[in-house]
This record gives C-alpha cells, sequence and structure tokens, in this order.
C-alpha cells in the first residue's frame, strides 16, 4: 500500500506562490471579502510562510511553502470530539465535512495551523461559481476544512488506470500544487516505494521534518536550501 | 544559511500581522454555529463532459501556454501546457487568476457610449452594429477632412499577430501613429540599440549561464516572462544537476527576488552604474575580462583617435580613473571586499550574465545604467555564447504593402529626432496637449491602461480630455476606459482565438496559438474581429489591406507563412526537441507535418511552432554598430550628441564631452530637508505590471513578505519608523510635493532606512468592486525626462511620512 | 517492434539518419543477415536517444555538446567512422575505466535490453555521422589560408571571380555545399588554372568550420535553409541512373574509382564534403579520360545520394573467421570460456548464430563488471581490441567455431 508523501525542495522555490492558487481553484476554496480577511479569516489550505531574520543590511527570509503535513502522527486527530478526522490507510489526514461540529479543537491542536474553519457561508459573487470544481464539494459554514492532498485527484488516476488495466504509475496522481510549480520545486509520491524519486529525495542529506522535536512525524519533507559551493574554476 | 525556529517563534510568523489566526481566537460559539452550517445551502456545482483545451495566457507579456479543463460549456481550472517551450507546464499565480477575470462579477458586457460628459460620464448599452457603425462614421468622416493621421492607436498587452493586426489597418487607414505601452525590458533594449545597433531587444540563455548578476531586475517577480525566469531558477538549483549557478541580486529593497537569491547587495539606491563600474574596474584590473572578445569584437575599450585626429576616452581609462574601489565603496554602500569577491566570481565563473536597467515590467530603468551592467557582459564576452547574452529573432513574415503605396505623414512622437528610435507613449500627453506637429483626433486603446500605469498618466488623463474621440476595447472599466466616449469589450484570453509571439527575453521565433476555450460569457467581441469588421466597412484600402473575415483567418494566413518557411517544429516534448535540434544544428529539418492543414491542426494540438535553435554569432545580424562592434563608446550616442548640442549641454555635457557616450554613473538627486525619504515604488508579482488587484486571488497574496492582502502598504525601515515615532501598522501620511496619501505603514528590516516603499498596482478609482483599493504610487511620484534619452524616470522622489 | 514497424515509425519521425537506419533493418538489407557478409544495425535512432536520456548516459557522455561533460562526447569521439563492431570494441577497451569512475561517483549503472542497446547504437551512429557545428573562427582563418578570398568575396571582402559567400550563409546543410560545389567544379578549376591558382585542399573538419564561418555573415533577413531527410533508396536508385555505379564500386565490387563503401571514407558528412572537393581535379581528369558525363545534381539528389553512400556503410565487409580464431586465442578468451564450461566464464558455443554487436555490446553493459571482478581476481589483464579485430571474433563465434577451435587447441 502505497504512503503518499511530498517533497518540497526549498533550494528550488521562487515563492511565486502559484501552488496557493493553483490549490484554491482546485479546491472550491472561496475568496473571503477583505474586511474578513484583515481579520484572519482567510482560508488556504496551503500559505507561504515568511519567516524573517536580521536588520539592514543583514537580512534573511525563509519562505516556507505550508500544507497539511499529512503527521503520521497528527495531534489534530486525537482531539475531535466526534470522529470527524482521521488517517487513512496511505496515510491522508482527512476531514469528513459532515461530521464535524465546527469546535475547532483541531485547528488549536494543529501546530502548523493548517486547519481552517469556515466562518462565513462560501460565496462564489458573480459568474465565479461557473470555475468551481465538479469533483470538489463546496464546505458550509462552521465546519473546519484542511488539504486533502487532492484525494479526488487520487480517485481518478486509480480509475484511469483500471481502465487502462495497469498499475497506477509515478506521476499519475499529483497533487495541484506539486503539477503546477514552475520551478519544479515540489515532488509528490510514495514514501513506500524505495526507487520513487520522493523517496530518494527523503533520503538527501538536505531534508527534514518541519518541527519534527514535536514528534508529529510530517510526510511532507523539506529539502533545505543548500549554498554555492564556489564557481567551477575554483573548485578545480 | 540556517534556521531554528521553534513553536514560539513559529506562532509569530505563521499568527503575523494578521489579526491571529483561528488558533488565537478560539471560543466554543463555532458549536453555535453547526445549525447554521446544517442549514446552510449547497453550493450546486453543475457537471458535464470533461475535456482539456490549450490556450494562451496574456496576463503579462510571458506568453505562457495553457492547458484548461472544461466541464460541459464552463471553464473550470488553469494549468500550464507541459508542451509549450515557454514555461513547459508550470504557471505562476497569475495565469491561474485567468478564470476570475473570464467570470468577474463586473466585467464590461456590452458596447457602450458615453451619454454623459467625460466628467461626469452615462453609459448606455448599445448594439455591436451601432458601436462598430458610430466608429466607423467617425473614422470615415476623419479621412474625408484629411485627418486620418491625427487618429492614434494604442496597442498593449496582446499576443503579437493583434499587434500586427492593428497596425496594419492603422497604417491602411492613414496613421502612422501605433504606440506600444513602455516595457520594463526599454531600458535593457536601450543598452542593446546604442552599444549593439540592435533592435530586437536582448534574449538571455538563462539555462546556460552559471552566475547571474542581476542589477535591480525583479527577476522572479515579473521580469522577461516569469516563468521561463523561475524555470530556469529550478534548473540553477536542480540537485540532479550536479552543479549550482550563482545568483547575485544587487537592490536596495530585500525583495523576494533578493531573498530567494545566492547572495542580496544592499546598494544604495540608484547607485547601480557605479559598482557595476566598480566590478568592471576589478576584472580589468586583475586580467579577468576575456581580452579576445574585447579586442576583436569591441570599440572604444582602449583610449582612441578619431579621423580627425581627436584623442577619445576608453572605457578602460573611463573604468580605472573615474571608479577606484574607494570611490565606488563610498558611493554604493557596499564595501570594497564584497565588490572584489563578487568581481573575481564573476570573473571566474562562465559563461556568466549580468542583467539591468529594469525597474518593473512597466517601467524601464535608467539608459547609462543598463549600458554599464550590459558593459560587463561585453567584458566577459558573454555575447553569443550559450549560458549569455543574445539578440532576439523574431519570425516576422513580410508585411503585405499597400497598394497603391501611401506615403503616411510623419509620426506623431517623431522617434527619428530622438535617441531612441522607437516611439514612447510618456510622450504622447505633451503632444497631445501641445497639438504638434498635429492635433490628434481621437485615441484608441486596446489591452493597456494607460492613465493607470504610465508614469505621467494623470497628465494623459488631462490631455485625453481634449481628445475629441477616445475608443476603448477593455473589458474592465478602468482608468483609461472611463475617459472613452465609446467601449468596445473585448472578449477575455479564454474566450477568443489567442495566440502570442515569442516573449520577451526568449531568443528565437516562436508562435503559440489556440482556438477559443469556452463561448463567450457576456455581448462581448474579439478587438481583432471588430478592427476587421470596421476595415471591411470602411472599404477601399483598409478592406483590401486586411481582407480577412474573421481573426481566425488572419491567424491562419501566419501558419501558411510558417509552412513557407520551411523550418521550425510544432511544440514537442524535450526528448523530440533535443533530438530535433541535433539534426537540425546539421542541417536537416524533419517536420512533423507536410501540408499547411497538417501544420494548422497540429499547431492547435499543441499550442504552437517555434524554432529551437538559437545560431550563435551571427555578428552581422547582432552588431549594427556603425563599427559593426560592441560599443563601449556609443557612437549612436555621439551622433545624437552632434546634432542636439543644447540639449547635450543642458544634460550637462558639453560638447566633446566623452562621458556622453560612455557608461556611467548618473549625478544622484539631493533630498531636499522638507522631504527626507526617497520614495520608490515596487513591483510584487501577483500585481506585475501594476494590474491584478481586482482579481481576490492574487489580491491575498500580494505582500506575504509584510502579510498585507487587499490593501496598500508602506514599507519602512524599522529604525526609520522608531525615528519618526511610527508603529507597525499605523495609518501614515505618505507626501511628496505632488500631493498626500493615506496608508498602512508595514516595518520591514529589508528596506533601506533612507527609502520607503509602495507598491504598483493600487489605488484604481474605476472599475472592479475589488481593486479600488490603496493608493498608486505614481499619483506620488515626481517624474522627470532623462535629459539624453528622454526616459521618464520616477527614482527621484523624496517624501516625508507622518501619522494621521 | 518489428523491423517494418521500425521502418515506419522512422520513416515517420526521424532526420536522415532515422531513415538511413530504418533502410538498414528494411526487407532489402535483411536479405544478406549475418552469416551472409554483415551485421546490420536494427533500431530507432530517436528511441534510442531516449534510451540514452533515461538510463542516465546523458549525465555524463554528451552528443554533440548536450549532456555532461565528465566523458567523451559520443558523437566526436573517436574521431574516426566507427562499424557496429569497432563502436563494441571501443566500448569493451575502455569500459573497466568507465565503470571504475562510475563506482567511484556512485553512478548507477542500470541494465539493458538488447533492443534498448539496438536503439542505443543506432542512435550513436546518426548523431556521429551528423557531425558537430565547426569552429568558425578556424574557417575564417581558413578562408585565407586556402586563398579562397582571391576569388570569392565574403561580405563584399575579397574577390569578384567568384560568387560572394554570405549568398550561402543561409545554407545550413553541408550537403547544399557539396552539392554546389559539384555542380560548379570544372568552371572553378577552369578559372583557377586561368589563375595559376592551387586546388586547395580540406582536412578534418575544416570544411564544417568553413561552413560555419559563412553561416555567421548572415545578416538575419534570409531565412535559414534545411534540407529534408533523405531517402537511402532514392540515392540508391541515383547511384546507377547518375552512371557512378560506372566508376565507382561498393563494398568489394571492383570499380575504375575508390570504392565508397569502405570504412576509410570518412565520419561525417562535412567531412564527406571536404574529400570530394580534393578528389575532384582528380575525379573530373579521370571522367574527362574516359568520356563519361559529369552528372549535374540538385539538393535532393545529393542528400540521396549521400544518405544511400552513409547507410552503405554501416554494414562492416564480413569478419574473417580465421582471423577471429587468432584473436579469440591471442587475448585469451580460452582461459574462461573454455568450450567444455570449466572455465570460470559461459562457454560461448552456444551463441553460435546469435552474435550481433548489440547482443555484445548488451552482454558486456550487463554482465561486464562481473567478468571484470573475476579477471581481477585472477590477475588477468583485460584484453583489448584493435579496429577491425572485434568483426573477426564475432564471425569466428557466430559459426560456432569457439568450440571446435578452441577444443582442438586445448585439449
Amino acid at each position: 500500500m502505497p504512503r503518499w508523501g511530498m517533497v518540497i525542495d526549498l533550494a528550488k522555490c521562487t515563492a511565486c506562490q502559484a501552488c496557493v492558487v493553483a490549490c484554491q481553484t482546485e479546491n472550491n476554496v472561496p475568496c473571503v471579502e477583505p474586511e474578513q480577511a484583515a481579520r484572519g479569516r482567510r482560508i488556504s489550505w496551503l500559505t507561504v510562510l515568511p519567516e524573517l531574520h536580521g536588520d539592514y543590511p543583514r537580512v534573511s527570509m525563509r519562505l516556507l511553502p505550508l500544507p497539511c503535513l499529512h503527521c503520521d502522527s497528527p495531534p489534530c486527530i486525537r482531539v475531535c470530539p466526534v470522529g470527524a478526522t482521521g488517517i487513512t490507510p496511505e496515510g491522508v489526514v482527512r476531514q469528513t465535512f459532515a461530521r464535524c461540529i465546527g469546535c475547532r479543537y483541531c485547528t488549536n491542536a494543529c501546530p502548523y495551523t493548517r486547519r481552517m474553519f469556515n466562518w462565513y457561508r462560501p460565496e462564489f459573487p458573480g459568474g465565479l461559481s461557473l470555475a468551481l470544481n465538479p469533483d470538489v464539494s463546496v464546505r458550509p459554514k462552521g465546519v473546519v476544512e484542511k488539504c486533502t492532498l487532492c484525494h479526488h485527484r487520487l480517485m481518478q488516476a486509480r480509475e484511469r488506470a483500471q481502465a487502462e488495466e495497469r498499475p497506477l504509475a509515478e506521476g499519475d496522481y499529483l497533487p495541484a500544487c506539486v503539477e503546477i510549480c514552475p520551478a519544479t520545486a515540489m515532488y509528490f509520491g510514495d514514501l513506500e516505494d524505495p526507487d520513487s524519486k520522493v523517496a530518494e529525495l527523503a533520503r538527501s542529506p538536505r531534508a527534514f521534518r518541519y518541527l519534527e522535536e514535536l514528534g508529529t512525524e510530517p510526510k511532507v519533507i523539506y529539502l533545505s536550501e543548500g549554498e554555492w559551493t564556489g564557481s567551477e574554476e575554483e573548485r578545480r | 544559511m540556517s534556521f531554528r525556529v521553534n513553536r514560539r517563534d513559529f506562532l509569530r510568523f505563521a499568527g503575523g500581522g494578521a489579526a491571529g489566526l483561528a488558533a488565537s481566537g478560539v471560543t466554543l460559539r463555532g458549536l453555535s454555529t453547526l445549525n447554521a452550517a446544517l442549514a446552510a445551502e449547497e453550493v450546486e456545482v453543475p457537471g458535464g463532459p470533461e475535456a482539456w483545451r490549450l490556450s494562451v495566457c496574456s496576463l503579462c507579456p510571458g506568453g505562457c501556454g495553457l492547458r484548461v479543463r472544461t466541464i460541459g460549456k464552463r471553464a473550470v481550472k488553469i494549468q500550464g501546457n507541459p508542451l509549450h517551450p515557454v514555461n513547459r507546464g508550470g504557471l505562476c499565480p497569475r495565469g491561474l487568476a485567468g478564470l476570475q477575470v473570464l467570470y468577474h462579477p463586473d466585467r464590461l458586457r456590452a458596447p457602450q457610449k458615453n451619454v454623459g460628459s467625460r466628467e461626469a460620464p452615462q453609459w448606455q448599452e448599445i448594439s455591436w452594429d451601432e458601436a462598430i457603425g458610430t466608429l466607423a462614421d467617425r473614422l470615415a468622416e476623419l479621412n474625408r477632412r484629411g485627418q486620418a493621421h491625427g487618429v492614434v492607436f494604442v496597442g498593449g498587452r496582446c499576443g503579437h499577430q493583434r499587434h500586427r493586426l492593428f497596425q496594419r489597418f492603422l497604417r491602411a487607414y492613414g496613421s502612422p501613429n501605433y504606440l506600444r505601452t513602455p516595457s520594463g525590458l526599454d531600458g535593457a533594449q536601450a543598452a542593446a540599440y546604442l552599444q549593439q545597433g540592435a533592435r530586437e531587444g536582448l534574449a538571455y540563455d538563462l539555462e546556460g549561464t552559471r552566475y547571474l548578476l542581476s542589477f535591480g531586475a525583479n527577476f522572479l517577480e515579473g521580469w522577461g516572462s516569469p516563468v521561463g525566469a523561475m524555470r530556469a531558477f529550478g534548473q540553477w538549483r536542480d540537485s540532479a544537476a550536479g552543479r549550482r549557478t550563482k545568483f547575485v541580486q544587487v537592490e536596495p529593497r530585500f525583495s523576494l527576488t533578493a531573498a530567494r537569491a545566492d547572495e542580496w547587495v544592499a546598494v544604495r539606491p540608484g547607485t547601480e552604474a557605479a559598482l557595476a563600474l566598480g566590478l568592471a574596474y576589478v576584472l580589468i584590473t586583475e586580467g579577468l575580462y576575456d581580452a579576445r572578445f574585447v579586442s576583436e569584437r569591441t570599440f572604444g575599450f582602449e583610449d582612441w583617435r578619431d579621423a580627425a585626429g581627436r584623442t577619445h576616452l576608453g572605457f578602460r581609462s573611463l573604468v580605472l580613473t573615474e571608479y577606484r574601489l574607494n570611490l565606488v565603496a563610498a558611493l554604493t554602500q557596499v564595501p570594497v571586499e564584497t565588490i572584489l569577491r563578487l568581481a573575481r566570481e564573476f570573473g571566474r565563473s562562465r559563461p556568466g550574465l549580468a542583467l539591468g536597467g529594469h525597474h518593473a515590467s512597466t517601467l524601464p530603468g535608467d539608459p547609462y545604467t543598463a549600458m554599464a551592467v550590459h558593459s560587463l557582459n561585453a567584458l566577459m564576452g558573454s555575447l553569443e555564447t550559450p549560458g549569455g547574452v543574445l539578440v532576439r529573432a523574431e519570425f516576422e513574415a513580410e508585411e503585405p504593402r499597400p497598394s497603391p503605396v501611401r506615403r503616411l505623414p510623419p509620426h506623431l512622437l517623431d522617434p527619428d529626432d530622438t535617441l531612441l528610435p522607437w516611439a514612447d507613449l510618456t510622450r504622447l500627453p505633451e503632444a497631445i496637449l501641445a497639438g504638434k506637429p498635429y492635433a490628434v483626433e481621437a485615441v484608441l486603446v486596446h489591452g493597456a491602461d494607460p492613465v493607470f500605469s504610465l508614469p505621467n498618466g494623470e497628465q494623459l488623463a488631462l490631455a485625453l480630455q481634449r481628445v475629441p474621440f477616445v475608443v476603448s476595447f477593455a473589458s474592465f472599466l478602468d482608468e483609461t476606459t472611463a475617459q472613452a466616449d465609446l467601449i468596445l469589450p473585448d472578449h477575455t484570453d479564454l474566450e477568443k482565438w489567442q495566440e502570442a509571439g515569442s516573449p520577451p527575453t526568449f531568443p528565437v521565433p516562436l508562435q503559440s496559438l489556440s482556438p477559443p476555450v469556452v463561448e463567450p460569457v457576456h455581448q462581448t467581441r474579439d478587438a481583432a474581429d471588430v478592427v476587421l469588421a470596421l476595415a471591411h466597412t470602411l472599404g477601399g484600402e483598409v478592406a483590401a489591406a486586411l481582407p480577412q473575415g474573421s481573426f481566425q483567418e488572419f491567424v491562419r494566413r501566419q501558419v501558411e507563412e510558417i509552412f513557407a518557411a520551411q523550418t521550425g517544429y510544432t511544440f514537442t516534448t524535450s526528448l523530440e526537441e533535443t533530438w530535433n535540434r541535433l539534426l537540425e544544428r546539421s542541417g536537416w529539418w524533419a517536420p512533423t507535418y507536410s501540408t499547411v492543414e497538417q501544420l494548422w491542426e497540429q499547431i492547435q494540438e499543441r499550442g504552437g511552432w517555434w524554432e529551437p535553435n538559437y545560431y550563435y554569432g551571427e555578428w552581422k545580424r547582432v552588431l549594427r554598430t556603425p563599427s559593426r562592434r560592441f560599443e563601449f563608446y556609443s557612437q549612436a550616442l555621439a551622433r545624437w550628441a552632434a546634432q542636439h548640442v543644447d540639449q547635450a549641454r543642458a544634460a550637462g555635457f558639453e560638447p566633446g564631452d566623452d562621458h556622453l557616450c560612455l557608461p556611467h554613473q548618473p549625478p544622484l538627486p539631493e533630498s531636499p530637508a522638507e522631504f527626507p525619504l526617497l520614495l520608490l515604488p515596487v513591483e510584487v508579482l501577483p500585481l506585475a505590471g501594476g494590474d491584478g488587484a481586482h482579481l481576490p486571488y492574487l489580491e491575498q497574496i500580494a505582500g506575504p513578505h509584510v502579510f498585507e492582502q487587499w490593501e496598500s502598504w508602506l514599507e519602512i525601515n524599522p529604525r526609520t519608523a522608531g525615528e519618526l515615532g511610527l508603529v507597525e501598522g499605523d495609518r501614515v501620511w505618505v507626501e511628496s510635493p505632488r500631493g498626500r496619501a493615506q496608508v498602512r505603514l508595514r516595518l520591514y528590516p529589508g528596506v533601506h532606512p533612507a527609502v520607503v516603499h509602495l507598491p504598483l498596482g493600487y489605488g484604481r478609482t474605476q472599475g472592479s468592486r475589488w481593486g479600488r483599493r490603496g493608493v498608486n504610487p505614481l499619483g506620488l511620484l515626481e517624474s522627470q525626462r532623462e535629459p539624453v534619452s528622454g526616459h521618464l524616470q520616477i527614482t527621484r522622489t523624496y517624501v516625508r511620512v507622518y501619522r494621521s | 517492434m518489428t523491423a517494418t514497424a521500425a521502418t515506419a515509425r522512422s520513416l515517420r519521425t526521424a532526420g536522415l539518419l532515422g531513415l538511413l537506419l530504418a533502410f538498414v533493418a528494411g526487407p532489402w538489407l535483411l536479405a544478406q543477415g549475418p552469416g551472409g557478409g554483415g551485421y546490420f544495425i536494427p533500431g530507432d535512432a530517436k528511441a534510442g536517444m531516449k534510451t540514452f536520456f533515461d538510463k542516465g548516459c546523458v549525465r555524463c557522455h554528451a552528443v554533440l555538446g548536450e549532456g555532461g561533460k565528465r566523458a567523451p562526447d559520443l558523437a566526436r569521439a573517436p574521431s574516426g567512422h566507427l562499424s557496429a563492431a569497432d563502436l563494441v570494441g571501443a566500448m569493451w577497451n575502455h569500459a573497466p575505466q568507465m565503470w571504475e569512475k562510475m563506482r567511484q561517483e556512485k553512478v548507477p549503472s542500470p541494465a539493458f535490453t538488447e533492443s534498448e542497446m539496438s536503439n542505443l547504437f543506432a542512435f550513436l551512429y546518426s548523431v556521429r555521422s551528423m557531425g558537430e557545428p565547426g569552429d568558425a573562427e578556424r574557417g575564417r582563418q581558413l578562408l585565407f589560408e586556402k586563398r579562397c578570398l582571391e576569388c570569392h568575396a565574403v561580405a563584399g571582402q575579397g574577390g569578384r571571380a567568384g560568387p560572394d559567400l554570405r549568398d550561402w550563409a543561409s545554407f545550413r546543410n553541408p550537403v547544399s555545399w557539396i552539392q554546389a560545389m559539384w555542380n560548379h567544379a570544372p568552371a572553378m578549376q577552369a578559372l583557377m588554372r586561368e589563375r595559376g591558382l592551387p586546388w586547395p585542399e580540406f582536412q578534418g573538419n575544416e570544411v564544417a568550420d568553413l561552413i560555419a564561418y559563412i553561416r555567421t555573415q548572415t545578416t538575419g533577413t534570409r531565412r535559414h535553409v534545411y534540407l529534408q531527410p533523405a531517402s537511402p533508396e532514392a540515392g540508391r536508385v541515383l547511384f546507377r541512373r547518375k552512371g557512378c555505379a560506372a566508376c565507382h564500386g561498393l563494398r568489394g565490387t571492383t570499380g575504375r574509382a575508390p570504392d565508397l563503401g569502405t570504412r576509410a571514407l570518412p565520419r561525417t558528412v562535412s567531412q564527406f564534403a571536404g574529400l570530394m572537393w580534393n578528389h575532384s581535379p582528380a575525379m573530373w581528369a579521370s571522367m574527362q579520360a574516359a568520356n563519361v558525363p559529369r552528372p549535374q545534381f540538385s539538393n535532393k539528389e545529393m542528400a540521396d545520394l549521400i544518405a544511400y553512400l552513409f547507410a552503405e556503410r554501416y554494414f562492416e565487409a564480413s569478419g574473417h573467421p580465421q582471423r577471429g580464431a587468432r584473436v579469440f586465442e591471442v587475448k585469451g578468451c580460452g582461459s574462461c570460456h573454455a568450450p567444455d564450461g570449466r572455465g570460470a566464464g559461459p562457454p560461448l558455443a552456444s551463441w553460435q548464430g546469435r552474435i550481433t554487436p548489440m547482443a555484445l555490446a548488451t552482454a558486456l553493459w550487463n554482465h561486464g563488471p562481473v567478468m571484470l571482478e573475476q579477471m581481477r581476481e585472477q590477475e588477468m589483464p583485460w584484453p583489448l581490441f584493435q579496429p577491425g579485430e572485434m568483426v573477426d571474433l564475432m564471425e569466428f563465434l557466430n559459426r560456432g567455431a569457439g568450440a571446435t577451435r578452441a577444443q582442438g587447441k586445448r585439449p
């Protein structure tokens, strides 16, 4: 059985946020109005998180694309009083919207703040509802939502593979964020398969898991920035 | 650099400037919303058959190929076309937001005429027949009165073929006045013209380069073809590639580009040219430059003597005497050790590239800075090498000559009299207001909002009030359209035959082309079809020049020309491309089509056609200066100075002063006592080109580094803010000699202590419900013409900031 | 993929050499088969390029400058024409070094199937004969050295007797040059005699260098002119119809003029152009002497003709079993590949009739490292093959003689 995981190479990421918008369009996440956004109520399953250090002119900034990390040991699941969230056998931390009572214990428990509460009825003014993706339900007001690793795409990929009478191949199933990345900084695949690209990258000395010390065991793995090591002439 | 972040730090970052995410404001009140949730109306998402169709993005000049998912008649997702050579399946957030353009609630839905006044317009919907009829009558009338040349067409962001069509229309009608909106790359293009004699603009082999020195180019935030730049960036840092290209960003502000670079060099604003020449100093004194290239292919490096026997200053002497390191370090605020190290790295990492002369994607930088930067490329022999600087080669089918050949009156802006031989749209307001050399009778605007985006947009707004007839083809009621008498709303990208030529900074010929993805949402029409209809209504020469019944027929003609040229390939996988390139390099061409029909179909299936090979070293094509060499000493500038002695003197150059013809550091403005801070506008990728604030997708990601969205913000250094007694989030006035505006203050340590920044793209007063927030920095900036090139400069305005 | 399918696919997609190879795999030559005197190269050049990329060859090796720089550019090195068997020989000789380097740099060494190897060979053959663009700077010097400028101008600078060579800048294919030179050679020779100029000769890549220089003289106003993939089959017909066959032999058939099927002919099309140029006066003289009319060629005809000649060269003159036996003995193959199966390596008799360069290359690649290790343990040197030896050895093994001869020698 596959164990889905993602690798994000921070050296290649340009912080363009195409992944953020791709996620939003793919998953029918509404844009909240500016006033609500100012109160921190924007829903964004994937954000690019800046971490800024230093003073002018010695400033540095890490920009971290942060989806749900699909922890193997997710703190959010344990606190749900109604069993509205769980982890699938393939390692995806899922949310059952219909069962969610909106208590937001899970949003508090997630150390990465990757769970979002629907404070408002989703609005798609004018013709914007025409752009909705029929594969993904629109969540009602009052429930918590989060990244699904574009689970609907997995279902479709499985069906296609079945129809073609072949096993699911690497690259058949990619979440929208991974597919769009203009710098190909994001990789996705089966961490169980030692030959997969993600498994190979996860073994890299540059690989780290975010806030690992919390014991969450994330399946989104980052590759650290790395450095330029000199011109070829110098290295020779 | 390593980051250690604990959970507390993390929450500080994640919480950021927003009032707190759900985590910080949790109450059990949520439970009470349970019933509301269950009672919420379900949002209906209709189904239908799924299809994938290709298109082209025109939200910036980058020309990315799109692959659009449709369900029934709806477009539901935009992705990148994996076969497209520019983006190879990737896309930037702007491209993705195309769906919000298509289905935007505030689009212009039908033709309208202004039945009120210019000051207080009243819009009335009219039929297309009436709209085209009105315009045709007007143009016919002007032609009868012999004033056809008084018609100006402003062409902005649209594909290559549409530009051709509009231009052909205008010429056949009898006006030479086709104007294009300025591009940030015009600075580099000025250097290409002055130093290489090339008008096509520069291209760069980004993928092949080993060292990139960017002097203020917002490389990852809207420069050139943004996705192309990002793709190259990803390749430089691909762990499988085995080597990493170093990317150095020289810029006063710690932009997102600077943050993603390997090194950020915080340079004093406006001194990029001095730094470039300081680097040249090291390259020359340490013998790190390409002496062979300099001796064989350049002019004006050494001191030289002209035919009259007069000795002229050479680039070497200029640099060695005037750009010594201690002087450069003092001027630029970059330490001597840094200059030495950068120059040595650059000198030893070949091929290397230097980019410059760019401020934002619609605002070109200073041409002398561009020349100083481009001189580094010449010093390193990076011209016409893999990984170096190339000259664009566009596929140009020959324009049919109107018959009988018609002599057009001189161009309104007389580009032959200016240093750079292309018409500069920013001169239009002056020409209109002066009524010279002749009166402007009508202005047609397509794909542009110059009143909003030109540094002198306010002046243009005034000027347009003097123009008897203004027509807009806009999709939204923007600042320029608000000045119009007639609106002929254009289709958006996905509703029309979409095409694009080779994007800026892309070296080889390319033509993207795709049929419409969806049926028009509103009563809009493709402006190209409207102009064709107009041509047929006008009849005569105009109709003869444009016999095509539709834009589809027009592009079909282009495909026939491509077929006839017997080169190039339709888009294909990169593997096939390598094969084609190998064949082509040895002189073989194995097309995948043998008839025009096949080519036409394949182009639509794959997204376009291109020539994958660049031919290096065609020196006759790329060096067209009088010396047939790269000119450190620009003879085009010398010629201009000889003809414009007074203007040169006004710019501070006495006759015979060689500095005018050589790259140099322009003088810096002094800050007046009452306005202590320099205001520099900045461009962010989501609002690149000053456009996008009306799209929620882009608005909400506009300022991640300062946790800002939906609003303008004023970036200030925390220390400067402290000195002014201001704190994060304050509403402040920012006041320049031109006026003041209120805006929220954001403390950002990446700002030079003597500078404040405002993002471009905010502060519309018209149009969409979402675009009308914030401040347009162009309204505060004093624009002055650089005296030699005539470029409008926007980097010299000082302001003061105080709490409101 | 069957040979016919390969033919069809190559015909659709590949360039000159894709076609050449398809042709080689086609029925016309299949008839000859192994033992019938040749080793042919079935395979799809473009699929071979995919293999080259997928298997990671490209990480170290380049072809025509595209790819890694750590190992030799396989389109250029070795510089001469190689037959399939000689390519296996070169691979064999070089293998231990390559494996060692791969081991050091932890480069994986994926296994190849025989069809992948065939495609790879087809690809390498193709790019090797395409040749690389020349050195423009060297070309500029040649114009002076060879005294071209005394008659020709380049971009207005130079003599006026001949055409301005800039007019040719848009011709991207050396074949166009061969064609023009062929058609104009007699007139040019006459003029040169008149002026007392010696006939210049071009060595190595000099023609490519010259073309590269002339190409850079374009003003960008004229479009590049390419040739479309040529048809070796049409070339075969032309070879007879234009009367070439009257003098030139192919692969051993005797003729008055040089054999055009030999391995002595150069590797690339532009080198071939140089050769034709150099021999032009001599050829013209003997043609006049024999009263042979000089045929004229169109661009396409010349391309077809050259395609035919290059296709011919993929066939090695068949190996010689006796010489092969000697190779087997001298290189000490028998000490491991003993016919009775007692050696460390497998007996080779079972390979009878099945040995092709591709089979051998595949076996070498997949099992070579193990073999090398065993040989090291036994302190045996890795044998090296000279050009020509491999094809003899293959012929020897194909006839099953590996068993009989070796048995006779070493009871």
